[in-house]
Protein backbone atom coordinates (compact mmCIF):
# COMPACT_ATOMS: atom_id res chain seq x y z
CA UNK A 1 0.00 0.00 0.00
CA UNK A 2 2.32 2.51 0.90
CA UNK A 3 5.47 0.41 0.69
CA UNK A 4 6.71 2.59 -2.25
CA UNK A 5 8.78 0.60 -4.58
CA UNK A 6 11.89 2.56 -4.81
CA UNK A 7 12.01 1.79 -0.83
CA UNK A 8 16.02 1.22 -1.58
CA UNK A 9 18.37 -1.21 -2.51
CA UNK A 10 18.30 -2.91 0.37
CA UNK A 11 14.95 -4.16 0.03
CA UNK A 12 14.83 -7.66 -1.34
CA UNK A 13 12.35 -9.72 -2.66
CA UNK A 14 12.63 -11.84 0.91
CA UNK A 15 12.15 -8.44 2.16
CA UNK A 16 9.10 -7.42 0.80
CA UNK A 17 7.34 -11.52 1.38
CA UNK A 18 7.53 -10.77 5.25
CA UNK A 19 5.87 -6.98 5.22
CA UNK A 20 3.01 -8.46 2.94
CA UNK A 21 3.26 -11.86 5.24
CA UNK A 22 2.82 -9.30 8.38
CA UNK A 23 -0.18 -7.57 7.02
CA UNK A 24 -1.65 -10.52 6.16
CA UNK A 25 -1.63 -11.66 9.74
CA UNK A 26 -3.40 -8.26 10.89
CA UNK A 27 -6.03 -8.52 8.39
CA UNK A 28 -6.66 -12.41 9.61
CA UNK A 29 -6.48 -11.34 13.53
CA UNK A 30 -8.33 -7.98 12.66
CA UNK A 31 -11.06 -9.89 10.62
CA UNK A 32 -11.25 -13.52 11.82
CA UNK A 33 -10.17 -13.64 15.18
CA UNK A 34 -11.90 -10.69 15.94
CA UNK A 35 -14.98 -11.96 15.38
CA UNK A 36 -14.21 -14.64 18.57
CA UNK A 37 -13.89 -11.69 20.87
CA UNK A 38 -15.35 -11.44 23.94
CA UNK A 39 -17.77 -9.02 24.10
CA UNK A 40 -17.60 -8.45 27.81
CA UNK A 41 -16.30 -5.20 29.49
CA UNK A 42 -12.50 -4.97 30.02
CA UNK A 43 -10.81 -4.47 32.81
CA UNK A 44 -10.93 -0.65 33.14
CA UNK A 45 -14.76 -0.92 32.12
CA UNK A 46 -15.42 -3.35 34.50
CA UNK A 47 -13.02 -1.49 37.37
CA UNK A 48 -14.89 1.62 36.71
CA UNK A 49 -18.47 0.15 36.86
CA UNK A 50 -18.24 -1.70 39.84
CA UNK A 51 -16.93 1.56 41.67
CA UNK A 52 -19.63 4.06 40.32
CA UNK A 53 -17.01 6.04 37.93
CA UNK A 54 -18.51 4.98 34.69
CA UNK A 55 -21.55 6.79 34.71
CA UNK A 56 -19.08 10.25 34.55
CA UNK A 57 -18.69 8.74 30.86
CA UNK A 58 -19.91 10.88 28.43
CA UNK A 59 -21.17 9.14 25.67
CA UNK A 60 -19.56 10.39 22.50
CA UNK A 61 -20.43 9.08 19.47
CA UNK A 62 -18.29 7.85 16.74
CA UNK A 63 -18.39 8.43 13.28
CA UNK A 64 -18.30 4.20 12.72
CA UNK A 65 -18.89 1.12 14.37
CA UNK A 66 -16.16 -1.43 14.09
CA UNK A 67 -17.01 -4.05 11.09
CA UNK A 68 -15.77 -5.27 7.56
CA UNK A 69 -15.71 -2.07 5.68
CA UNK A 70 -14.85 0.38 9.09
CA UNK A 71 -12.04 -2.09 10.61
CA UNK A 72 -10.52 -2.13 7.11
CA UNK A 73 -10.50 1.91 6.81
CA UNK A 74 -9.25 2.00 10.31
CA UNK A 75 -6.26 -0.55 9.49
CA UNK A 76 -5.66 1.73 6.14
CA UNK A 77 -5.49 4.44 8.00
CA UNK A 78 -3.40 3.50 10.88
CA UNK A 79 -0.84 1.67 7.97
CA UNK A 80 -0.55 4.75 5.89
CA UNK A 81 0.04 7.46 8.77
CA UNK A 82 2.17 5.38 10.71
CA UNK A 83 4.67 4.32 7.06
CA UNK A 84 4.44 7.99 6.50
CA UNK A 85 5.02 9.04 10.06
CA UNK A 86 8.33 6.64 10.16
CA UNK A 87 9.25 6.86 6.63
CA UNK A 88 9.29 10.91 7.27
CA UNK A 89 11.72 10.42 10.15
CA UNK A 90 13.90 7.77 9.40
CA UNK A 91 17.50 7.78 9.05
CA UNK A 92 18.57 7.67 5.04
CA UNK A 93 20.56 5.10 3.53
CA UNK A 94 21.50 3.35 5.88
CA UNK B 1 -8.19 0.33 28.73
CA UNK B 2 -9.54 3.25 26.40
CA UNK B 3 -10.23 6.43 28.81
CA UNK B 4 -14.09 7.82 27.68
CA UNK B 5 -14.77 11.73 27.64
CA UNK B 6 -16.13 12.64 31.20
CA UNK B 7 -14.00 10.56 33.40
CA UNK B 8 -10.95 13.36 34.01
CA UNK B 9 -11.67 16.46 34.53
CA UNK B 10 -10.86 19.64 31.92
CA UNK B 11 -7.80 20.52 33.55
CA UNK B 12 -6.86 17.53 33.97
CA UNK B 13 -7.48 16.63 30.41
CA UNK B 14 -5.85 19.90 29.16
CA UNK B 15 -2.55 18.45 31.33
CA UNK B 16 -2.15 15.46 29.71
CA UNK B 17 -2.81 16.20 26.33
CA UNK B 18 -0.17 18.83 27.07
CA UNK B 19 2.52 16.05 28.09
CA UNK B 20 1.32 14.29 25.46
CA UNK B 21 2.32 16.34 22.52
CA UNK B 22 5.44 16.63 24.48
CA UNK B 23 6.10 13.32 24.60
CA UNK B 24 4.83 13.08 21.35
CA UNK B 25 7.64 15.69 19.58
CA UNK B 26 10.43 13.81 21.86
CA UNK B 27 9.60 10.69 20.11
CA UNK B 28 9.63 12.12 16.99
CA UNK B 29 13.15 13.78 17.55
CA UNK B 30 14.34 9.75 19.42
CA UNK B 31 12.61 7.62 16.17
CA UNK B 32 15.20 9.08 14.00
CA UNK B 33 17.90 6.65 15.56
CA UNK B 34 15.90 3.86 15.52
CA UNK B 35 14.27 3.95 12.40
CA UNK B 36 16.33 3.63 8.95
CA UNK B 37 15.33 2.18 5.09
CA UNK B 38 15.54 -0.97 6.70
CA UNK B 39 13.34 -1.10 9.76
CA UNK B 40 10.78 2.27 8.68
CA UNK B 41 8.54 -0.25 7.09
CA UNK B 42 8.27 -2.91 10.06
CA UNK B 43 6.86 0.14 11.94
CA UNK B 44 3.73 0.49 9.37
CA UNK B 45 3.19 -3.18 9.93
CA UNK B 46 3.53 -3.15 13.88
CA UNK B 47 0.98 -0.34 14.44
CA UNK B 48 -1.31 -1.98 11.98
CA UNK B 49 -1.16 -5.18 14.19
CA UNK B 50 -1.64 -3.31 17.31
CA UNK B 51 -4.89 -2.05 16.26
CA UNK B 52 -6.07 -5.20 14.89
CA UNK B 53 -4.70 -6.87 18.44
CA UNK B 54 -6.93 -4.13 20.60
CA UNK B 55 -9.74 -5.18 18.89
CA UNK B 56 -9.43 -9.18 20.35
CA UNK B 57 -10.77 -9.18 23.72
CA UNK B 58 -10.14 -12.25 25.48
CA UNK B 59 -11.71 -13.68 28.51
CA UNK B 60 -9.95 -13.25 32.08
CA UNK B 61 -12.80 -13.93 34.41
CA UNK B 62 -16.27 -14.02 34.69
CA UNK B 63 -18.05 -11.14 33.00
CA UNK B 64 -14.73 -9.46 32.59
CA UNK B 65 -11.98 -9.41 29.49
CA UNK B 66 -8.99 -7.81 28.41
CA UNK B 67 -6.89 -6.93 25.05
CA UNK B 68 -3.64 -6.23 23.87
CA UNK B 69 -2.27 -2.63 24.31
CA UNK B 70 0.56 -3.51 22.76
CA UNK B 71 3.26 -1.17 24.14
CA UNK B 72 6.00 -3.70 24.58
CA UNK B 73 5.61 -5.52 21.64
CA UNK B 74 6.04 -2.43 19.43
CA UNK B 75 8.94 -1.18 21.82
CA UNK B 76 10.90 -4.59 21.15
CA UNK B 77 9.97 -4.84 17.84
CA UNK B 78 10.58 -0.89 16.44
CA UNK B 79 12.13 0.47 19.68
CA UNK B 80 10.25 2.66 22.26
CA UNK B 81 10.25 5.95 20.81
CA UNK B 82 9.26 4.48 17.55
CA UNK B 83 6.47 2.51 19.96
CA UNK B 84 5.23 5.18 21.41
CA UNK B 85 4.31 6.84 17.85
CA UNK B 86 2.47 3.56 16.36
CA UNK B 87 0.84 3.77 19.51
CA UNK B 88 -0.84 7.36 19.02
CA UNK B 89 -1.42 6.99 15.57
CA UNK B 90 -3.54 3.74 16.92
CA UNK B 91 -4.92 5.68 19.77
CA UNK B 92 -5.53 8.81 17.14
CA UNK B 93 -7.50 6.79 14.65
CA UNK B 94 -9.38 4.93 17.21
CA UNK B 95 -10.40 7.87 18.89
CA UNK B 96 -11.47 10.01 15.72
CA UNK B 97 -13.47 7.31 13.74
CA UNK B 98 -14.82 4.92 16.67
CA UNK B 99 -14.79 7.53 19.62
CA UNK B 100 -12.44 4.41 21.14
CA UNK B 101 -11.27 5.99 23.56
CA UNK B 102 -12.63 9.84 24.00
CA UNK B 103 -11.25 12.77 22.13
CA UNK B 104 -10.59 14.91 25.78
CA UNK B 105 -9.05 11.68 26.87
CA UNK B 106 -7.07 11.09 23.89
CA UNK B 107 -3.89 13.07 25.74
CA UNK B 108 -4.69 10.54 28.83
CA UNK B 109 -5.14 7.56 26.62
CA UNK B 110 -1.49 8.67 25.13
CA UNK B 111 0.25 8.55 28.33
CA UNK B 112 -1.44 5.08 29.67
CA UNK B 113 -0.60 2.93 26.50
CA UNK B 114 1.89 4.85 24.59
CA UNK B 115 4.38 6.66 27.27
CA UNK B 116 3.67 3.78 30.47
CA UNK B 117 3.03 0.98 28.56
CA UNK B 118 5.50 1.24 26.17
CA UNK B 119 8.47 2.44 28.15
CA UNK B 120 7.51 0.39 31.58
CA UNK B 121 7.31 -2.37 28.78
CA UNK B 122 10.71 -1.52 27.20
CA UNK B 123 12.64 -1.18 30.44
CA UNK B 124 11.93 -4.27 32.24
CA UNK B 125 12.25 -5.91 28.77
CA UNK B 126 16.06 -4.83 28.83
CA UNK B 127 16.12 -5.24 32.03
CA UNK B 128 15.19 -8.76 31.91
CA UNK B 129 17.05 -9.63 28.63
CA UNK B 130 20.25 -8.08 30.51
CA UNK B 131 19.76 -10.60 34.01
CA UNK B 132 18.91 -14.16 31.35
CA UNK B 133 21.81 -13.29 28.71
CA UNK B 134 24.29 -13.51 31.56
CA UNK B 135 22.58 -16.51 33.04
CA UNK B 136 22.54 -18.74 29.89
CA UNK B 137 24.41 -20.21 26.71
CA UNK B 138 21.34 -19.61 24.35
CA UNK B 139 20.87 -16.11 23.89
CA UNK B 140 17.68 -16.83 21.14
CA UNK B 141 14.87 -17.84 23.09
CA UNK B 142 16.05 -15.38 25.58
CA UNK B 143 14.66 -12.32 23.73
CA UNK B 144 10.39 -13.37 23.09
CA UNK B 145 10.64 -14.26 27.19
CA UNK B 146 12.23 -11.26 28.29
CA UNK B 147 9.49 -8.97 25.78
CA UNK B 148 6.86 -11.46 27.28
CA UNK B 149 8.20 -10.22 31.01
CA UNK B 150 8.26 -6.92 29.98
CA UNK B 151 4.46 -7.12 28.68
CA UNK B 152 3.25 -8.70 31.77
CA UNK B 153 4.42 -5.50 33.95
CA UNK B 154 3.25 -3.12 31.37
CA UNK B 155 -0.15 -4.07 31.34
CA UNK B 156 -0.42 -3.12 35.56
CA UNK B 157 1.67 -0.26 35.26
CA UNK B 158 -0.87 1.39 32.88
CA UNK B 159 -3.44 0.39 34.59
CA UNK B 160 -1.74 2.13 38.08
CA UNK B 161 -1.24 5.12 35.92
CA UNK B 162 -5.29 5.54 35.61
CA UNK B 163 -5.73 5.21 39.34
CA UNK B 164 -2.79 7.70 39.97
CA UNK B 165 -4.55 10.70 37.44
CA UNK B 166 -7.90 9.66 38.20
CA UNK B 167 -6.94 9.97 42.44
CA UNK B 168 -6.06 13.72 41.08
CA UNK B 169 -8.26 14.61 38.14
CA UNK B 170 -10.72 12.41 37.98
CA UNK B 171 -14.91 13.11 38.21
CA UNK B 172 -16.10 10.75 41.13
CA UNK B 173 -15.00 10.64 44.66
CA UNK B 174 -13.11 7.19 44.55
CA UNK B 175 -10.07 6.29 47.40
CA UNK B 176 -7.07 5.82 45.43
CA UNK B 177 -6.09 2.58 47.09
CA UNK B 178 -9.09 1.09 46.43
CA UNK B 179 -9.22 2.04 42.64
CA UNK B 180 -5.71 1.22 42.74
CA UNK B 181 -5.86 -2.19 44.39
CA UNK B 182 -9.03 -3.15 41.92
CA UNK B 183 -7.21 -1.65 38.53
CA UNK B 184 -4.01 -3.42 39.04
CA UNK B 185 -5.94 -6.55 40.24
CA UNK B 186 -7.99 -7.29 37.10
CA UNK B 187 -4.86 -6.21 34.76
CA UNK B 188 -2.73 -8.59 36.07
CA UNK B 189 -4.80 -11.18 34.46
CA UNK B 190 -4.80 -9.32 31.58
CA UNK B 191 -1.33 -8.22 31.75
CA UNK B 192 -0.81 -12.65 31.29
CA UNK B 193 -2.47 -12.33 27.86
CA UNK B 194 -0.18 -9.71 26.94
CA UNK B 195 2.79 -11.70 27.53
CA UNK B 196 1.49 -14.65 25.79
CA UNK B 197 0.68 -12.81 22.55
CA UNK B 198 4.02 -10.77 22.67
CA UNK B 199 6.28 -13.72 23.44
CA UNK B 200 4.49 -15.59 20.33
CA UNK B 201 4.23 -12.57 17.84
CA UNK B 202 8.29 -11.42 18.84
CA UNK B 203 9.11 -14.97 18.31
CA UNK B 204 7.40 -15.53 14.56
CA UNK B 205 9.35 -11.91 13.47
CA UNK B 206 12.47 -13.67 15.15
CA UNK B 207 12.07 -16.75 13.48
CA UNK B 208 11.69 -14.63 9.79
CA UNK B 209 13.44 -11.75 9.92
CA UNK B 210 15.83 -11.81 13.22
CA UNK B 211 17.70 -8.87 11.46
CA UNK B 212 14.61 -6.03 12.51
CA UNK B 213 13.72 -6.77 15.91
CA UNK B 214 15.10 -3.78 17.64
CA UNK B 215 15.40 -5.42 20.96
CA UNK B 216 17.60 -8.35 19.90
CA UNK B 217 20.16 -5.70 18.75
CA UNK B 218 23.69 -6.56 20.64
CA UNK B 219 22.07 -9.71 22.22
CA UNK B 220 21.79 -12.34 19.23
CA UNK B 221 25.10 -12.90 17.78
CA UNK B 222 25.75 -10.56 14.62
CA UNK B 223 27.04 -13.37 12.77
CA UNK B 224 23.37 -14.12 12.11
CA UNK B 225 22.03 -10.60 11.22
CA UNK B 226 25.31 -9.77 8.58
CA UNK B 227 24.69 -13.26 6.92
CA UNK B 228 21.05 -13.19 6.18
CA UNK B 229 21.27 -9.48 5.00
CA UNK B 230 23.91 -10.91 2.68
CA UNK B 231 22.25 -13.65 1.83
CA UNK B 232 19.24 -12.47 0.15
CA UNK B 233 20.92 -9.44 -1.23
Amino acid sequence: MSHSPDVSTTTTRAGRTWWVLGLGVALFVAGVISRFASSAPDGLERVTEDHGIAEQAVGSVGLLSYGGATTLLGLGLVLVLTSALSWAVRTRGR
Amino acid sequence: MHVPDGFISAPWSLATGVVAAGAVALALRGARRELDDRTAPLAGLVATFVFAGQMVNFPVAAGTSGHLLGGALAAVLVGPWTATLCLTVVLLVQALLFADGGLTALGTNVILMGVIGVWVGYAVFRLTARAMTAAATRHRPLVPLAAGVGAFVSVPAAAAGFALLFAVGGTAPIALSTLLSAMVGVHLAIGVGEAVITALVVGSVLAVRPDLVHGARGLLPTRTLVSHAEAVS
